[in-house]
Order: C-alpha cells, then structure tokens, then sequence
C-alpha cells in the first residue's frame, strides 16, 4: 500500500465522527475546532496527493 | 431600506447580465486565456455544488442538526479525498467512452437501453425538487424582503432567463468533446461571488452582532441555553446525511458533468482533491456565526433565511444585497448546469432510443435543437414542481428528498466499480425498489402535503420525527440487498462481462481480437451511410480517424478494430451508449468465427502501459518485469515478430523495423500479405514450410546488391487454459556474416589451389615436356605431313594445359568479391565431373577412384564453382581417408522434387564422438597445417545456400565398420531442364 492511500486511509474516521468532536466537552466554546481539524486533515491530503504525484 | 420586488427583480436581471457578459467575454476569448484556463477556475466552477440548498439550507440544517449540516461538505470532501478510487475510473470510463452523465455509464456498464432509461427517469425525477429548491429560494426571498410580491411571475421571468442563459452557453455544440468555457468562466464568478458574500455575511455577524470572537465564544456558551440548543445530533442522521453527500460528485448530475466532461487534464481532478475541500471548508465557516447570530438577534424567519435577514435585523441593507445575490448567484449555476445535463441525458435514454431521427436532414442540427427543447422541458418541469410545491416545503426538506432519491444510484455505482458479477437484473430490481420506497415515503408525501396546507413558510416533515433518516437507509438497504440476490442468481450476460471488465477497477479492459467484416475504411463508411446518411457517416469516420491519428488509408484489422470503437465513443457523445451500441453492433460487426476469442494483445499492453503510474506494491513490481522484458524483447539485436494464427502481427521489434524498414506503427496488427511484397513472400514461404530455420538472400531496396537474412521460428508457448496459436519468427541479417564467409571460402578454395599446386605443375609439367620435345623434333622434319602432324600434337598439349589453367582460374575466382550469387540451371553431373577432373590434378588422384554415377537428366538450379566446392571438400576428405586404390561413388537419384546425392566411401569413417562436430567451423581431425576445419562447414553453408540439406552417416557399411556417407538434398530444377550452361 502506497504512503498516500495510508495517509488518506488514517484520515478517513476524522472525517467521519468531525460533527462529534465536540461531544464530551459538555461546551460549545471551542465551536471552531472541528473546523481546525478539518484545516489539518485537508492538509494531510494535500501531503498525501503531494506524494502521489511525485511517484 | 424597502426592498420593492421592482428593484429585486431589476438587480437580479442586472446580475445574470454580468453573467452573462463574464460567459459570452470567456467564450469570445476577451478574457485572457491564463486567467480563463486557469486550474483555479475548474475548482471554483465546482463550486457549483454550494446551491441554494447550501447557501440558505445550511443554516436551517445547523439550526436541526447542530454540526449535522457539515455534512454537506464533508460528504463531498471524503469523495474527493478518495478521487483515485471512485472518481478518477469514472472519468477515465467517461474520457474513453464519451460518457456524458451517469445514465450513460449505466448503460454502457449494464448493456441496455432500459437501465439507461430508469436512471434518466430516477434521476429526473429525484432532481426535479432540488431545481424546485432553486426557484423557490429565490421567490422565498424576494417574498421575504417584499411581501406583496407575486412569486410565481417573478419565478417565471428568472426560468425564462436561466433558459436563455443555459441555451447559449450550454447547448452551442452538439460534439461530444464539446467545452463549455463561457459557461466554466461564469460558474466559477458567480461560486466565487456566493463565497466572498457568505463569507461577508459570516464576518459581519460575527464582528457587528457579538462585537468580537470572544464574542461569539460567549455567546456559543450561552447557546448551552435549552432556548437556542440544538438537538444532539443521532449518529444515524449524520451517516444518513453523509452517505447522500459522499455520493453527490457522482449522482449530481451537474457535478458528473462537471467532474468528467468539462476537464480532461487530470491534474485537474488531482488538484481538485485538495482545493475542493479548502472552498467547501470557507462555506461551511460561517454557517454557525451566521445561525447564532440570528438567534441572538431573534430573528422571527426560518432559520434558513437568517442570512437575509442578518441586514434587516442591523439595518445594513447591503449585507441584504449581498446575501440576495449570493443566494440567487448559488442557485442560478445550478439550474443552468443541471438542465443542461439532465437535457443531455434525457435525450440519450428517452428520446434517442425510441424515436430515431431522420439522417437523410442535418441530424447535427436537429439533435442540437433536441437538446435545447429538452433543456427549456427540464426547467419547465422545474417550474412546474415549484408551482405544486407551493413554496409550502423548506429547503432542506426538498434537499434531502432530493438527495434521496439520488442515492438509490449508489448501489449500482458500487457495482460497476467493484464488482464484475453485478448484472442488469439486479441493477433495475435494486433501483426500481429503492425509487419505489423513495417515491412511496418522501417524495409523495412532500407532494401531499404541498397540495393540501396553504401558503406557509414551515420546516417539513423530513426533519421531524427523523423520518428522513429512516427512509434513507431502508430505501437504500433494500435497493442494495435486492440489487447483489438479484445479481447472484441470474445470469449475467456476456456483454455484460465484457463491460465488467472494461469498468471495475481491478480489471483492465481487455478486447478480443475479432475480425471485422469491414476491411478498410471505405467500407465503414459505406455501411455506416445506410444509418446516419453519407455525410454523418463520412464525418463521423473521418473525426474518429482524426483521433486515432490514422490515415484514410487505413486497412489493418487493430486499427479498424479502434476505429469501431472510437466510432462507438464518439456515437455514444452524441447518441448515447444504448443507441451507439446497438448501431455499431448492427452496422459493423464482426465476423462469426469458430475460433476462440483472442485476447487483443496490443491494445492490452497499451491499456497496462496507461495503467501503470497507478500501480502499487506487487502490481508495480509485475508491471515493472513486464516492462523489463518489452523493452528487453524489443531491443534485441536480432528481428522479432510474433504472429497470430490468422497471419496479424502482434509484435515487431525495433531491429525487425530497421531491417525490414516497416516502422512499428505499421506493422503491428497489420495482417502478413499487406506487408511489401518482398517481405510477405519471405516470411509466408517461410511459414508455409517445414523447416524452422533457413538462410535466404533478398534484393536490396534499392536494387543493388542483396542482403541474406536467416529466419528462426517456434510456435507460441501453450498456456493453461488456452489452446496454442500463432508464431514467432526471429530474422537475422547475415549479410556481414556471409560476406565473411564468401571470404573464407575464397580461401579455403586457393588453399584448395595450393594443395593442388604440386599436381597441378606435374599435370601441366608433361604436356610442357611433350611440347619441348615436339618443338625440338620439328628442327628435323622437313616433310610439311609431318610438320602438319607435330604442329597439331603441340596443339593438343596446349589445349590440355589450357583446360588445366582455365579450370584452375575458374575456380579461384568462383563467387569472389561482393558475394553475389547467380543461380542458373546445371546438370548435377557436370558439378560433379568438375570437381573429379580438379582433384584429379593433385599428386594423390592416382591412389582412389571416384566413380560418378550421377544421371544425366539431373538439372538443379546453382552456382556451379559453389557447388563444386562442395563435392572437390567432400572428394578430398574420401580420398584422405581412403586405402589406395579404393573406389569412392557419387550416386544420385530424383526424388520428388529433389536430387538425393550420396558420396560414399570405403574410409576409415568418423569416429561417433566427433561426428556431431564435424559441420562446425575451424573443427579437425587432420594433423596441424594440412586442413583448415573450414571444409565440411562450407561445404554445409553451400548446400543450404542452395536450399538444400546435408547429412551424415558413418560407419557407411556397418557390417564392415567402414566407411562414410554423406547425403545431400537439393531442390531439383524442372521447369527448364533442357537449359545448360
């Protein structure tokens, strides 16, 4: 398996539960951080799509 | 500010004329082509997704489901996280296919025009309500902002301009290939627009309603408040909502056109895998801001509409503006896209496949119009749904059933991306259910309930009592499990089968290589005419050749076999798959044949070689050795050409190129005889006969000189599971080779002389004595008889040293020089008389006798010195090996067509572990500096110069233990028999 599928693989569940990274926090205070992490994992596919096209 | 709906609809027509003015400058290259073409247009034109659904909907979906709504843009995002998996094949199926919507792929993948025609039908109808949502947001809003609006004339007018708008810069070209730039251009302007305005409208509620981000954070922990909290969001909802929106690049059938039509740079679709989601990203910000902003400021709209009424509410009517035109900017792009492919595809599977134009008229012209008929059907239709609708549903309730009905089409993508057993049974069983529920549960319930409540703005049914929830995942449950039982226990077809393997991703597509009853390109024109009339079939021929880079010329049967399935693609551009299919399939089909279907080997390798860039792991390992022994195949120093049984050529080298001077292009599959006729006669001869090896002489092109090239062949290795065809034949240029050769054999033959030389000067030594002794008796003869007489015995001894000298000058100078060789009739006798009276001048010609028992109406076709050559090497080495006074026969007979010579002795013989050896060069058994080991192998070399064979057989008379026999076949000359040198 290449890095890039790895890499876009590894991201895949942070996609999926995003809306539920709030959960547990009992607060919406940090109303931005799905957000953040949206903006981290489009730039680890932008890494991953990097690598892909350098094979 | 009053909003009168005069001034809305005025600023609207003024915006859709910049619209218009950005597509019509794109499309007249006013706008310079970098910025125009530019990647960053691509990505903002697929923007095209944020809809009014998106622009407005997102609030009201946030104010239900919390972060739910992100779905909207995850959804989409995962797909193009994984566009290497599920996107980048459609679009490879789509460039390759001309594929023009996801019907068309159905029908490609699926084999039948029904398939095609359900999916056009599902997706219409699952459509029609998200173009309703468009036309509704707008009127929704200028209500909202003017309540004594008459909705449905405005909605009218805006249909009718979109119609324009979409006519203009949609339907223009009726090619396949057709780019719509103007159209690109003035989607991404206006995603551009919705997106800087929404992102306005976000800062402005966060700067101007909560003063600052603490602001907002204080706020978003008052929102803890029971009053303004949303629902916690069910894990059911959210994956309901995500399985819609991942599969919405593939169902939204603007998206699939977007995605696959408008772009063949796939770079594209790479960059837009990380690009996409950063715009989906900058959407979705401030859709919370937006949300708590009009809780906080008690907003008395729906939700939905927060962002509008944000400027109301602060009294900023251009925060109003801004939001109104983001909102009709987000819907007019989708309206216009959306017809435009829905117009395509409805034309391919519901109008084409039953109703078949008339080509004797411009059929170009008339499907244009078509299309632009269908194109004003599917706004009409809109409109029409929007009148039912009665603007009594929210956004989100359209959206969601909308996208419901949509997703019922994932199944049938899954299967023909992954899974070759899926067939057209299960595909319509599946989606037949899965709209059945869809249709049963949301969409006329939503119908209903429009006709039956009054003109009230309210959120729907779908959100409450998470109805919609439940219905997506049962519709879509059922429709798959139907979809795989069906499939398993029906047959699936075998061009279904063919289509499998062409579209699942782990599959390559593989052709066959079947002979197609057209032979060249005149008779695809000539059949196609009877279809699509002379000029359509010429053009379309003629545009297909284009692509293919091949001439009119064309005749070998892989390139007509592309040029089919490039018509094929091309038809199905403008026709559909169901319609293309079937007229190719008619018009040009391929021969019936007993034989088993051939794998399309070179149209393999290209698609392996299009492939491998993907490849990963062991694949990329196999595909690499592959490659290593193509390239090594290919550049041996020695021809290679592998045939199939029906004479195609499948392979052929770059030396076989360089020697036969046929490039490679022309003559992989190119049958045999269409190859010059020198080369056809050489390789076909070559293949008609028995032998695996043989050296044969050819002219050279340009006339002077020849060249010898020997031919090697072995059948095909025999696989598993495949009976055995065809053949590879190596061709090797032995011209330097026998040029060499001709040089030794000069030597080997003056080294003859040399051995001779002795004999030679005694054979001419007597008759000079004679003479000297005559010419010494003449001083004392006086009578003029005897003179007479003496002059005429010096005469003779003359002429016997005359014959000996012309006889020895003949054969030193025999086929000397460039090597040429000039075959002419001779008895077979005379050959071997030349060679006895030669060695009969060696000192050692008294110890044997040599017998020539050869007939005399033998004829062969030689060069007589070459061939004396043989028998002068073969008499030598018998009488070498012969006790004095021993006899040695040359017998011969006919046999068929050819002459059976044996030269037989009563020698010593060869030893059994020397006899494998003695046709190799430079191989001895005499004492150093009495034989030169060149003998026997020239003597071969010969023989087979004259397409003969020699053999050996030693001991010759068992019995005794003695003696040797050698035996050489050589082609007998009857056709001209009488004729002698």
């Amino acid at each position: 398996m290449s890095l890039s599928l790895l890499l876009k693989l590894l991201i895949l569940p942070f996609y999926l539960l995003l809306p539920f990274s709030l959960d547990g926090t009992e607060t919406v205070q940090l109303w931005y951080l799905p957000f953040l992490i949206w903006t981290g994992l489009i730039l680890v596919n932008a890494l991953a799509e990097y690598l892909r096209s350098r094979r | 500010m009053d909003f009168s709906w005069q001034l809305l609809i005025s600023v609207s027509l003024g915006y859709l004329l910049l619209l218009f003015l950005t597509a019509y400058c794109a499309e007249r290259g006013w706008i310079p082509q970098n910025l125009a073409r530019h990647p960053l247009v691509y990505i903002l034109a697929l923007g095209v997704y944020c809809s009014a659904f998106a622009y407005y909907g997102s609030v009201g979906l946030a104010y239900h489901l919390g972060y739910g709504y992100l779905a909207l843009y995850l959804g989409l995002a995962i797909a193009l996280v994984f566009s290497a998996i599920i996107l980048r094949p459609i679009h490879d199926l789509s460039r390759s296919y001309q594929l023009a919507s996801l019907a068309d792929l159905f029908a490609f993948r699926y084999r039948s025009r029904w398939v095609g025609f359900l999916t056009t039908l599902g997706v219409v109808l699952a459509m029609l309500p998200m173009l309703a949502l468009q036309i509704q947001a707008i009127t929704d809003t200028i209500t909202l902002l003017d309540p004594n609006t008459m909705a449905w004339p405005l909605a009218l007018l805006i249909c009718l301009i979109l119609l324009a708008f979409s006519i203009l810069f949609g339907a223009r070209d009726i090619a396949p290939t057709e780019k719509h730039r103007g159209l690109m251009f003035a989607l991404a302007f206006e995603s551009l627009f919705k997106l800087v305005a929404f992102l306005i409208i976000g800062g402005v509620a966060a700067l101007e309603v909560f003063g600052s981000w603490q602001g907002i954070t204080q706020w978003s922990t008052l929102a803890l408040n029971p009053q303004f909290q949303t629902p916690p969001l069910q894990p059911v909802q959210w994956f309901s909502l995500l399985l819609m929106f991942v599969s919405a690049p593939l169902v939204l059938p603007h998206l699939f056109q977007l995605l696959f039509r408008e772009t063949s740079n796939l770079s594209r679709l790479r960059m837009a895998s990380w690009a996409m989601p950063i715009y989906l990203l900058l959407m979705a910000l401030p859709v919370m801001p937006i949300l708590w902003a009009g809780q906080s400021l008690g907003s008395t709209t729906s939700p939905e509409y927060f962002s509008l009424s944000l400027g109301l509410l602060l009294d900023k009517p251009w925060v109003t503006w801004l939001a109104y035109l983001g909102g009709l900017s987000a819907a007019a792009g989708i309206t216009v896209l959306a017809s435009i492919s829905m117009a395509s595809m409805a034309m391919n599977h519901l109008v084409l496949p039953f109703y078949k134009p008339s080509f004797s008229a411009d059929v170009y012209r008339w499907l244009l119009w078509v299309r632009r008929l269908l194109i004003g059907v599917v706004i009409g239709l809109s409109y029409a749904l929007y009148l039912l609708l009665n603007q009594v549903q929210n956004l989100t309730s359209l959206g969601i059933t909308a996208f419901t009905g949509l997703l019922q089409l994932l199944p049938g993508i899954l299967g023909l991306l992954f899974w070759a057993g899926a067939n057209r049974k299960g595909f319509v069983s599946g989606l037949t259910l899965g709209l059945l529920i869809w249709a049963s549960s949301l969409a006329i319930p939503m119908l209903a309930e429009s006709l039956s409540f009054g003109n009230q703005l309210r959120m729907g049914f779908a959100l409450e009592a998470d109805h919609w929830s439940l219905t997506t995942l049962v519709s879509l449950g059922i429709n798959a499990l139907a979809f795989v039982l069906v499939s398993l226990f029906t047959r699936t077809s075998k061009e279904e089968k063919d289509a499998a393997h062409t579209c699942v991703i782990t599959s390559v597509d593989r052709r066959h290589r079947l002979p197609l009853k057209a032979r060249n390109v005149s008779e695809f024109i000539e059949t196609l005419s009877r279809p699509l009339g002379r000029i359509m079939a010429e053009r379309e021929v003629k545009r297909a050749l284009k692509t293919l880079g091949f001439p009119l010329g064309e005749y070998r049967p892989y390139a007509l076999r592309r040029l089919r399935d490039t018509i094929e693609a091309n038809l199905s551009g403008l026709m559909g798959p169901s319609v293309a299919q079937a007229l190719v399939a008619r018009y040009l089909p391929y021969e019936q044949s007993e034989r088993a279907e051939r794998d399309d080997i070179y149209f393999f390798e290209q698609r392996l070689d299009g492939y491998h860039h993907q490849l990963t792991g062991m694949a990329a390992e196999l595909d690499r050795l592959r490659r290593h022994h193509r390239e090594t195949l290919y550049n041996l120093p020695i021809g290679v050409c592998s045939l199939a049984s029906d004479g195609e050529i499948l392979l052929w080298n770059r030396v076989m190129a360089d020697m036969t001077g046929i490039i490679e292009a022309e003559a992989i599959g190119a049958r045999l005889d269409s190859l010059p006729a020198n080369w056809y006669d050489l390789l076909d001869s070559f293949l008609k006969g028995q032998s695996n090896k043989l050296t044969v002489e050819q002219p050279n092109a340009d006339g002077r000189g020849k060249r010898w090239f020997s031919l090697h062949r072995s059948a095909q290795v025999q696989r598993r599971d495949e009976p055995l065809e065809g053949t590879v034949i190596l061709l090797e240029d032995e011209t330097e080779h026998k040029l060499l050769e001709s040089e030794l054999v000069h030597s080997e033959r003056l080294a003859s002389i040399g051995r001779l030389a002795a004999g030679v000067a005694h054979e001419i030594g007597n008759p000079i004595t004679g003479i000297d002794c005559l010419a010494q008796d003449l001083k004392y003869v006086s009578d003029p008889a005897e003179q007479q007489l003496i002059a005429d015995q010096i005469r003779e001894q003359a002429g016997r040293v005359t014959k000996i000298v012309r006889s020895l000058v003949n054969f030193a100078h025999a086929g000397q020089g460039d090597g040429k060789t000039d075959h002419q009739p001779y008895p077979l006798r005379q050959v071997v008389q030349d060679a006895i009276d030669l060695l009969s001048l060696s000192r050692d010609a008294q110890r044997v006798i040599f017998i020539n028992e050869v007939a005399d109406d033998l004829t062969v076709l030689c060069e007589a010195q070459r061939l004396s050559q043989v028998f002068i090497n073969l008499l030598g080495n018998a009488r070498d090996a012969s006790p004095d006074g021993e006899v040695i026969r040359i017998q011969a007979e006919a046999e068929v067509e050819s002459a059976i010579v044996e030269v037989i002795d009563r020698g010593t013989g060869i030893p059994a572990d020397v006899i494998d050896h003695i046709f190799d060069p430079f191989f001895t058994t005499k004492e150093v500096g009495k034989g030169t080991g060149l003998g026997l192998f020239l003597a071969y070399t010969i023989v087979e110069e004259h397409y003969g064979h020699m053999a050996v057989d030693s001991p010759a008379f068992a019995a005794e233990g003695i003696g040797t026999r050698f035996t050489i076949r050589l082609p007998l000359h009857r056709l001209l028999p009488e004729v002698t040198p």
